[in-house]
């Protein structure tokens, strides 16, 4: 389970690898928590968790979908998850559960905001044993 | 269907400064692009113009799928994206708008040389208290909450709500689009989240490119317009830059998801999935436009109070009340938006859906739904440069009326992607280099400066030009910035 940014001028462009697509889901939770934050946890902050239910029509539309929902619980809480749970029924609806703690605005920053998960480029195709897909972001 | 490819597309220079991307494959028109040999060329093989084209697939087109020569590559459509669908047969995209509806620029005059506000004791003063005085940066949010009524007073009436509660003057509204208050506005296609992310963000610029500058009007090149316009050489002018923050976000995405279904429901293929649309005559079309325009009368209350808070800055910084600073709006246009307006196509007047994304209208001296004061000039077409150059006033010419549905550049447009522009800054004071050119910042994160330093752009002024060149806007005045606050 992977991530890279890669170079988009307008935005943010990342491109994600996994083993399946609970391990995609997973790895574009992990970007957009490298784009949103910047420093480490304080050790004494108390761990809160928050989740979700996601469907799609399709495996694209369900990551962007699971992406969009991991958003909105990290990025206005401020919350930085140190755990990413992820558990999918067949191809169309995921679990989403982040367990974290949140930003302090001193030794955790959040330093980033992203506007929105775009559908742009999303195509899953297996590369290597591994599905990719490329996933923007707008900043 | 798939994407038109890069080696499909056979571009043709149409003249100095248009350039035609023939009918291939999937597409129904061609697509336009407005820009000079030189721009042209930067972004020959840029994914940009495969966004042209497959914008160009879209049921219901109307006239070429068409950018601006700030093009630069987005999700969907492109930035610096124009396009037109009949009001009957045609679609509306989400895309084709932007998570940021609404998203603008608001020019204010005053009366004031530059010499009284630049003098090194007021400056500071004036630029912390602006940068206290309006919430900027990641996740900025306003003390108080608007409650439900009041939301749905800012979504129904725009910058009249501000005037209502006493922030802005009944004048501000002539100089705005549609006098400040889009119409069509229907709140039942807003979501709980979307009231939730907007009720603690009016009033507040934002972060990334968003801005409020000071800027000095350096050089005027119509005079009678600059007149016209209160616009003076060696004045100060403030420029801001910002739309409908979290709340406009939602609703875009809200309704995305709606649409990404309803384009399987009616049958639209699509070569991008973030161009998914609907007819504009469904349910979802219409759900989404009275939407959007909510968003669009928040992004207007949004510049509506900074407005406000830049004359209780004026006022608080130099003791000295409006009669001596004059702060009144030159004009305030958005760059992501979807009009229903009527043009004319072919010799015969229609009624089209004209998508500007990152691309601003520029109706014509002449046109009614100018402000009578600005009848005879056309309309003022405010682009922002980057914040160590320059910006522009334009007015509108009759040139985009025919060709391009009205409408204009938005601004410089990126040439660096922002992790190139972050490895550019490294080691760099970027601080310390805009002092040197005369410009004080403040921002409160050193990543955003980065991504938004000059390098980063495209020199507006070779954009001004291909857009004057090709007849769609004239040059009335530049500005230069003396001091930047960003998010």
């Amino acid at each position: 389970m992977a991530f890279e940014m890669v170079e988009h001028t307008g935005d943010v462009a990342v491109r994600l690898r996994a083993r399946d697509l609970a391990g995609l889901i997973e790895a574009g939770v992990y970007a957009l928590r490298a784009l949103l934050f910047e420093g480490v946890p304080p050790p004494e902050a108390r761990e809160q968790r928050a989740e979700t239910r996601v469907t799609g029509v399709d495996r694209e539309d369900l990551l962007v979908q699971a992406l969009a929902e991991a958003l909105h619980l990290m990025q206005e809480p401020g919350l930085y998850p140190r755990e990413v749970r992820v558990e999918l029924e067949g191809e169309l609806r995921a679990h989403l559960g982040l367990c974290g703690v949140r930003a302090d605005g001193r030794e955790l920053r959040q330093v980033e905001e992203i506007k929105a998960v775009t559908y742009h480029a999303v195509e899953i195709h297996e590369k290597g044993g591994e599905l990719e897909t490329l996933i923007v972001f707008d900043v | 269907m798939k994407p038109i490819a890069l080696s499909h597309i056979r571009p043709e220079r149409v003249d100095e400064f248009r350039w035609r991307l023939p009918r291939t494959g999937p597409m129904r028109v061609d697509g336009l692009v407005y820009a000079d040999d030189a721009l042209f060329a930067a972004i020959r093989n840029d994914p940009a113009l495969v966004q042209v084209c497959n914008v160009a697939t879209l049921p219901g087109i109307v006239g070429p799928s068409m950018a601006m020569p700030d093009i630069h590559w987005g999700y969907g459509f492109p930035i610096g994206g124009v396009a037109a669908f009949d009001a009957e047969e045609g679609v509306v995209s989400p895309g084709g708008v932007g998570f940021d509806i609404s998203c603008g620029v608001r020019l204010l005059r005053t009366a004031l040389p530059v010499e009284q506000v630049r003098d090194g004791r007021h400056l500071n003063t004036l630029v912390d208290m602006l940068y206290r005085e309006i919430p900027s940066g990641v996740g900025a949010t306003v003390r108080g909450r608007l409650n439900r009524r009041e939301l749905d007073k800012v979504m129904t009436s725009g910058a009249r709500w501000a005037l209502g509660r006493g922030l802005g003057r009944p004048e501000d509204l002539e100089h705005l689009e549609e006098r400040g208050c889009m119409p069509g506005a229907d709140p039942s296609g807003v979501s709980e989240r979307a009231l939730e992310r907007g009720a603690r963000q009016l009033g507040t610029l934002g972060s990334g490119n968003h801005f409020l500058e000071l800027q000095k009007v350096e050089r005027i090149y119509d005079e009678k317009a600059a007149a016209v316009l209160g616009l003076v050489a060696g004045h100060v002018t403030v420029s801001i830059h910002t739309g409908s923050r979290g709340f406009g976000y939602q609703i875009c995405e809200d309704h995305i998801r709606k649409m990404v279904k309803a384009a399987t429901v009616y049958g639209i293929e699509l070569p991008d999935r973030q161009l998914c649309c609907a007819p504009l005559s469904s349910p979802e079309g219409r759900s989404y436009l009275g939407a959007m325009a909510c968003g669009a009368n928040f992004a207007l209350a949004n510049r509506q109070v900074i407005t406000q808070r830049v004359r209780d800055c004026f006022r608080e910084v130099f003791g000295k009340g409006e009669d001596w600073h004059r702060i009144g709006v030159v004009y305030d246009v958005c760059h992501n938006l979807a009009k229903l307006e009527t043009h004319e196509v072919g010799g015969v007047k229609r009624r089209v859906c004209v998508h500007r994304k990152g691309a601003t209208r520029a109706l014509a001296p002449g046109h009614p739904d100018l402000p009578p004061l600005y009848r005879a000039i056309g309309q003022p077409v405010l682009i922002p440069g980057d914040m160590g150059r320059y910006s522009y006033v334009l007015c509108g010419e009759p040139g985009a009326g025919s060709e391009a549905f009205s409408s204009s550049c938005h601004g410089a447009g990126r040439v660096l992607s922002r992790k190139k522009a972050k490895v550019l800054a490294r080691g760099r004071d970027l601080p310390g280099e805009l002092a040197a050119r005369g410009v004080t910042v403040r921002s409160r994160g050193r990543a955003t400066l980065a991504e938004e330093m000059p390098e980063a752009y495209k020199d507006v002024a070779d954009v001004v030009s291909s857009v004057e060149g090709a007849g769609l806007a004239r040059r009335v005045a530049r500005l230069v910035p003396f001091a930047v606050i960003k998010g």
